[in-house]
């Protein structure tokens, strides 16, 4: 990342940390989303 | 990858706990249910079939949405309900949704301020209630969820005892509904009303849920 643009969004360290924070947070927001949808379907089917 | 791991221990920790105790679930719930089966002389059914089962998915369901409910109420009621000397609470002088400087907002926000607090108009609106509209949304989506699995469940069992079928309708006033329902709430309900004030008085030292040990008991929102 060029000097410049660090510079703007903060230190470095931070970007990376943020970054997979984020992922960790769509991660749970994704197994969540996949059980609502795992239950939703199997009620729908009548399974 | 270590800093990782640390930096983000409690959501991993609790969501492997998560992985292991459902898969625990299935597994004890397949031996569960078949042993159900035989005493009623019907077969048994595969693994696979068990957990792609709405007597499956209803028992997880009525969990996960009895859990939603309980955070969803705690974070609305948490912006009026107050416990004074609870770590779990804000200060009695804060009730309601407070300014907008201690919500930094509008003129008082950071550089850092997420994007859509600074935003202003319908963005930040909808930002400033998002953690509840999340959860919300979940505790609907699971209690929906219970409810359709729940009635092919149920309608399994009229069917094994030569009774009618319930209408989705008509199973959202059954007692077998709000039976699963309601047991999963008072659970949830008696543990906020638990943790709101036995951590009035009691402690554990050095976690966020505690007040400092030698932090008065009147001290309200106070966090170790």
């Amino acid at each position: 990342m060029p000097a410049d643009r660090r510079q703007a969004v903060g230190p470095a360290v931070r970007l990376r940390g943020g970054g997979l924070m984020r992922t960790v947070y769509a991660l749970t927001l994704v197994i969540i989303l996949l059980g609502l949808v795992y239950a939703i379907v199997i009620g729908a089917l009548g399974q | 990858v270590r800093a990782f791991f640390r930096d983000n221990s409690m959501t991993l920790a609790f969501l492997a706990l998560f992985v292991v105790t459902l898969v625990g679930q299935a597994f004890v719930g397949h031996a569960d249910f078949n042993h159900q089966q035989l005493a009623h002389q019907d077969h048994t059914i595969s693994f696979w079939r068990y957990v792609t089962s709405s007597a499956f998915a209803v028992d997880v369901m009525e969990n996960w949405q009895s859990e939603y409910l309980q955070f969803t109420l705690f974070v609305i009621g948490a912006v009026w309900l107050v416990q004074r000397g609870s770590p779990e609470s804000k200060k009695v002088e804060d009730i309601g949704f407070e300014s907008d400087e201690q919500q930094k907002l509008g003129e008082h926000t950071e550089p850092d301020s997420p994007k859509w607090a600074k935003a202003g108009g319908w963005r930040t609106h909808v930002y400033s209630n998002s953690l509840l509209l999340v959860m919300g949304g979940i505790w609907l989506a699971s209690w929906f969820a219970q409810l359709i699995t729940g009635r092919i469940e149920y309608n399994a069992q009229q069917f094994d005892h030569h009774e009618a079928a319930l209408s989705l309708w008509e199973y959202a006033g059954s007692s077998d509904f709000w039976n699963r329902t309601l047991q999963n709430w008072q659970s949830e309900f008696l543990a906020v009303a638990s943790i709101a004030i036995l951590a009035v008085y009691l402690r554990q030292r050095g976690s966020a849920q505690s007040k400092p040990v030698g932090e008065p008991h009147t001290t309200t929102a106070a966090e170790g």
